[in-house]
């Protein structure tokens, strides 16, 4: 049931959480209120499949929220035996109050967080088409693959030649979208069969890279191309 | 071009195949539309997935004929033997909750705050495009490759050979439905996948408790931003968590609720898990050892019964399971294609140390769980929560299910850290911190459940006979 001292005792913890932000601030010489705009994107940070724990100068947020937890608890219990109050709840269930009402504060944190992520995405990919959104986020790669697959349809095994490092991120990243865009041309060996084709991607002078045997389809630009193999008459 | 209709077709298919199973198993246990359509959703996508890899061993193309047309026969099957066997007591169309809420704003406000994640989700995944190593790299390129090729004579070939392919075969399903390939359109599978997940979570709550501490349960999840993220990517750990976590979880309605179409469910979870991910196995064996756990306390119940309820989830189970497995092992041991096969078990083969280096790195990897679930954002002040609710004296009731919950979570953690401590794998938390929280996340419903079991007041119609309850 919501009591009038239940709303104060959730007044409570958010200001003394509030208050341990503003003594971070004040420790690290950050404004408050500059801190206080960017802290729905420390709440809500996406990276590589996990989330960055939100800090402030090094320091953990997630302390001040412990921090803040134990002391609300340790005011309400002490309030209520000291001012001899009805309310005289066990230490333990007023503790397991004050995490509810600190998971309630980060989740509406979060979700503020999510909601200037999900302006960023819209600002980002506004009025564009399915194949913009990709050409915006994956330029060449998924450009140069939607190139060849229009100058050489169907099923095809080719040879990728490339100065990119594919064994490691960025490059094997970059090999990985460029793979799958461009199939049914297969560049990672899974068709059975010869090669009949090369994929000549990020190199200085790819014109030059293409060896006797093989004609040129078509030129994506200077570094980029895809060639098929010369029938044998 | 893609064929609207025909997407929706390929989420039909399934979902009402699932639908007709839930019926015939729980044919004597009336079951809310909720519980069904949550639970038909995922035993159809399993059903659906194992029937294109029988159609894979037996190198019959995949077509929507081929693919459907058999479950559509099934269905038909099923619902004549249904109309055939038709009981007197009608069943439940409604839900029918245990005490109806007379103005409840906690429930409101858990229910609008449950629409705006949904929203976000939905949001996210028809407007962002395909973006994840692993979609790339993985299950949606090799949707894309069973999608051309119609077959699976390239399995040996494909990158990551070994992975298990549910993924990839319910993308392949629909793109061959829809009619194009189109990753924006195909992802829907995700949403889709969250909401029925929801919504099977919100019908276990209530057997348990009632309307606004199953609502508190869902939004307790959804507040964290791993849940969360993991139903909007693309990668398969959402789907591993909605069969893992949902097996527990029907083995405690079978224990609780007594109908063996909870064990069968729970059997055909367990099994489903292993060809999400191959960490599935893990939530293979731990079911099976609850399974165990609860004939071996069964007070009426003599042991030739026992070993038979034992049998019956260990047979369906497994089958699931050694179904890929032996494929895959027959599919090794006979390409000796003059070399021109290739498998790669690369990843799979765990190399063990037991040295006294190793023991030490028991320690970091704790000291990396705790900062991962204590100290990181992406659980909340979840586990912070659940370590309060471990504390005796709040709740007595329900210490049973408690008790399983525990088990299944203490044994989840112990692999995880023997795992990571004592094989190769140690570089993988140790130095990137993409992968220690995906261990976590498949029974992170389960610390949910059991906070809300630990904190809810028992409902107070639990004295009626639990068999002649809708749930």
């Amino acid at each position: 049931m919501i009591t009038k001292g239940k709303i104060t005792e959730c007044v409570l913890v958010v200001s003394i959480w509030l208050f341990g932000l503003v003594v971070l601030c004040s420790a690290s010489r950050s404004s408050f209120f500059v801190f206080l705009y960017r802290l729905p994107e420390l709440f809500y940070f996406p990276h590589v499949n996990t989330f960055r724990p939100p800090r402030l100068e090094g320091f953990d947020l997630f302390t001040i929220s412990y921090i803040s937890i134990i002391l609300c608890s340790a005011i309400i219990w002490v309030k209520g035996r000291v001012f001899d109050t009805e309310e005289k709840s066990p230490f333990f269930k007023i503790i397991l109050f004050t995490t509810v009402v600190m998971i309630c504060l980060h989740a509406f944190v979060q979700n503020l967080g999510s909601l200037r992520y999900m302006k960023f995405w819209e600002a980002t990919l506004a009025g564009l088409t399915q194949q913009d959104k990709y050409r915006k986020l994956y330029t060449e790669n998924y450009d140069f693959a939607m190139a060849c697959r229009q100058a050489l349809p169907g099923r095809h095994k080719a040879a990728l030649i490339t100065d990119m490092d594919i064994t490691s991120d960025p490059g094997m990243l970059h090999h990985r979208i460029l793979a799958y865009f461009l199939y049914p041309i297969d560049i990672r060996d899974i068709l059975p069969g010869e090669t009949d084709c090369l994929v000549i991607f990020k190199k200085p002078d790819a014109v030059n890279e293409v060896p006797p045997g093989f004609e040129i389809v078509k030129i994506y630009d200077k570094t980029s191309l895809i060639a098929f193999k010369r029938l044998e008459k | 071009m893609i064929n609207l209709l025909g997407l929706v077709v390929s989420f039909l298919i399934p979902w009402s195949l699932g639908y007709s199973l839930v019926m015939f198993f729980f044919r004597n246990q009336p079951l809310s539309v909720l519980w069904k359509v949550s639970l038909g959703y995922a035993l159809g996508m399993g059903v659906l997935s194992q029937w294109m890899l029988i159609l894979g061993i037996l190198k019959i193309p995949f077509h929507p004929m081929t693919i459907g047309g058999p479950l559509l026969l099934i269905q038909v099957a099923i619902w004549l033997c249904l109309l055939a066997r038709r009981k007197s007591r009608s069943h439940s169309l409604i839900l029918k909750s245990q005490d109806q809420p007379k103005s409840d704003f906690v429930s409101l406000g858990l229910l609008i705050y449950i629409f705006l994640q949904t929203y976000y989700v939905f949001w996210s995944d028809l407007n962002i495009p395909l973006y994840s190593w692993d979609a790339f790299s993985l299950h949606f390129l090799q949707a894309k490759i069973l999608y051309y090729e119609r077959t699976l004579s390239l399995l040996p070939r494909f990158p990551h050979s070994s992975y298990p392919l549910h993924i990839p075969f319910i993308l392949t399903w629909m793109g061959l439905n829809s009619g194009a390939w189109n990753e924006q359109w195909l992802k829907m599978i995700f949403p889709v996948t969250y909401v029925a997940f929801l919504l099977s979570q919100f019908c276990f709550l209530k057997i348990y408790t009632n309307l606004r501490w199953a609502l508190a349960g869902i939004a307790l999840m959804c507040c964290s931003n791993f849940f969360l993220y993991h139903a909007l990517s693309e990668y398969r750990d959402f789907t591993l968590m909605f069969y893992a976590s949902c097996a527990i979880q029907l083995l405690l309605a079978w224990r609780r609720l007594k109908s063996q179409a909870w064990l069968f469910s729970a059997a055909l979870f367990s099994g489903f898990a292993t060809f999400v991910k191959s960490d599935g196995i893990l939530y293979l064996g731990i079911p099976f050892l609850i399974v165990l756990i609860l004939t071996g306390t069964m007070p009426r119940k003599n042991l030739v019964e026992k070993i038979k309820l034992i049998l019956k989830f260990s047979c369906l189970s497994f089958t699931v399971w050694l179904l890929y497995a032996l494929y895959q092992h027959f599919l090794v041991s006979s390409s000796s294609d003059n070399g021109m096969v290739r498998y790669d078990i690369n990843l799979q083969k765990i190399v063990f140390g037991f040295s006294l280096e190793n023991v030490k790195r028991v320690f970091v990897v704790l000291r990396l769980f705790c900062r991962d679930l204590f100290f990181s954002g992406n659980w909340n002040l979840i586990w912070f929560l659940f370590v309060l609710a471990l504390f005796p004296g709040i709740n007595k009731e329900r210490r049973n299910e408690q008790r399983i919950l525990l088990v299944a979570l203490v044994m989840m953690t112990v692999v995880y850290l023997g795992g990571y401590s004592f094989t190769q794998h140690f570089k993988w938390v140790a130095e990137s911190d993409s992968v220690l929280s995906r261990g976590f996340l498949p029974y992170f419903p389960l610390v949910v459940t059991y906070i809300i079991l630990k904190l809810a007041p028992q409902p107070k119609d639990d004295q009626r006979q639990p068999a002649d309850k809708t749930v």
